[in-house]
């Protein structure tokens, strides 16, 4: 489990810790709702900060996951296959998506601060 | 700036999710959808339903030229599930119109309330619009007859399926009970006076009800494949199509949009409404299309996961080539990918009588 404090936060609400790790904030899934499925990234596709890594189908409405970083993706959270609910349950800890291994550090540290992202999202 | 039902201070001081639905602030949810859900299934849950319309109408006669059911065959104290057609026999509304014993008591879908009360004022200029003097709440599940009853301290259990009955609320206020919903469960539906609003909700959640949001009210009603305005149908779409030629009563004389259901139902539709089931781990929703091959057979109306089911389900509008073989090879395209789809019949839910 993550403290958030210690989490690099996207526009998208995407969050990124220190070692890669991904997965969305808790503003983001108690917008979205119930998660029902959940589409992983494919190991070790090489993406592009920005672009899709996933989707979040929710019972009100779909979600796409974008990278915050460019990299690698080393590890995915299978266990959402089986339990979408961990997203809503557990968002900075068992709700994480994937694990990425970042090309470049800095870009991460470009992101919000979880004071400056609670700030943005207005909660 | 959209407009307030009476619950609005509990809703949000409950920390429920509010959004602006058909220019009402409303819950989406208050626990969670698919928590709601369940409640209703196997319990009790209550809805704020003060942004539907109430309006009073004194002349039957315009009603039953303006409605596609019979009012003539409507006993004092029941109520008809009906619509109101334009000429092209497309729906403006659909409607429950209840006999009460010196006036008709018309509930319609909050977008469309205005138009439809336009409508019929200007036939019977003493018809009244209710918003602000009378609010609902819908009390919806397999406990909620029994357990609003106890509250009230009136039993309930006798009304049958859309009889409406006076009732009073602590003492102080008349109000209208109904045997109806929007759930596929059983439950009553009560029309009151707006300063008993935060009593009997209160009342209710302390006695057993789960608050619930419109979240979930689509996801028990798509499950029970009850049609809402601007899905299953809106202005370009027919009762016929929808398959509600049930509700329509060619022989009870002139009405608006009859001649052209006339000429639908001696033609034959063109599209119809079906029911399916999708294999895969995505949502259908509205505006979604289905195919066979390379040919576009239809468009997904509502869609949503069930959790009744634990699979996503949705409605459909598919072409009259395509229906009756309903067990061809169906795809359907979410996000750029494809799916295999399976017709069903509807309604995906319905629950045991007792």
């Amino acid at each position: 489990m993550f403290d958030p404090k210690d989490l690099k936060f996207t526009k998208e609400h995407e969050w990124i810790s220190p070692d890669g790790t991904v997965g969305i904030s808790d503003h983001a899934q108690k917008e979205l709702g119930d998660v029902v499925f959940v589409e992983l990234p494919k190991l070790s596709a090489d993406l592009k900060k920005g672009q899709e890594m996933g989707v979040l189908e929710s019972v009100k409405s779909v979600s796409s996951i974008y990278a915050p970083a460019d990299g690698k993706v080393v590890k995915i959270n299978e266990k959402l296959s089986q339990t979408p609910e961990l997203v809503n349950q557990e968002p900075y800890g068992q709700g994480w998506i994937a694990k990425l291994e970042l090309s470049d550090r800095k870009q991460s540290g470009e992101l919000m601060s979880h004071a400056d992202y609670i700030a943005f999202a207005g909660k | 700036m959209p407009q307030k039902t009476p619950f609005y201070d509990i809703h949000a001081a409950a920390g429920a999710s509010l959004v602006d639905f058909a220019g009402w602030l409303m819950p989406v949810q208050y626990s969670g959808i698919i928590e709601e859900h369940g409640r209703v299934r196997t319990g009790a849950g209550v809805f704020d339903i003060g942004h539907m319309g109430q309006i009073e109408v004194f002349d039957e006669d315009v009603l039953q030229g303006l409605t596609t059911n019979d009012i003539k065959t409507l006993p004092e104290g029941m109520g008809q599930y009906s619509f109101m057609c334009d000429d092209n026999g497309c729906v403006i509304d659909d409607l429950i119109v209840y006999r009460l014993p010196d006036r008709m008591l018309v509930i319609s879908n909050a977008v469309n309330s205005q138009k439809v009360f336009n409508i019929i004022n200007v036939r019977d200029p003493r018809s009244t619009m209710l918003y602000g003097r009378r609010t609902a709440i819908a009390a919806q599940g397999p406990l909620a007859v029994g357990l609003i009853g106890k509250i009230l301290g009136s039993d309930l259990s006798k009304l049958k399926h859309r009889q409406i009955s006076p009732v009073r609320i602590f003492g102080a206020y008349d109000a209208l009970a109904s045997r109806s919903g929007y759930s596929g469960e059983d439950g009553i539906e009560i029309f009151f006076d707006d300063r008993a609003a935060a009593e009997l909700w209160e009342n209710l959640v302390s006695g057993g009800f789960t608050p619930c949001g419109l979240g979930s009210r689509d996801v028990l009603r798509i499950e029970a494949a009850l049609p809402l305005y601007g899905h299953e149908i809106d202005s370009s779409t027919t009762p016929l199509e929808a398959g509600f030629g049930r509700f329509i009563k060619f022989e009870k004389g002139d009405f608006s949009g009859r001649q052209a259901l006339s000429d639908q139902k001696n033609k034959g539709v063109s599209k119809k409404l079906v029911g399916f089931e999708l294999a895969g781990r995505a949502v259908p929703r509205q505006g979604h299309e289905i195919s066979n091959g390379d040919e576009i057979i239809g468009s997904v109306t509502s869609g949503t996961y069930s959790p009744t089911l634990k699979k996503p389900i949705g409605m459909a509008y598919i072409s009259m080539g395509a229906a009756g073989k309903e067990e061809m090879p169906a795809k359907i395209s979410i996000r750029d990918r494809s799916f295999d789809v399976s017709f069903v019949s509807l309604p995906f839910y319905r629950r045991i009588k007792l």
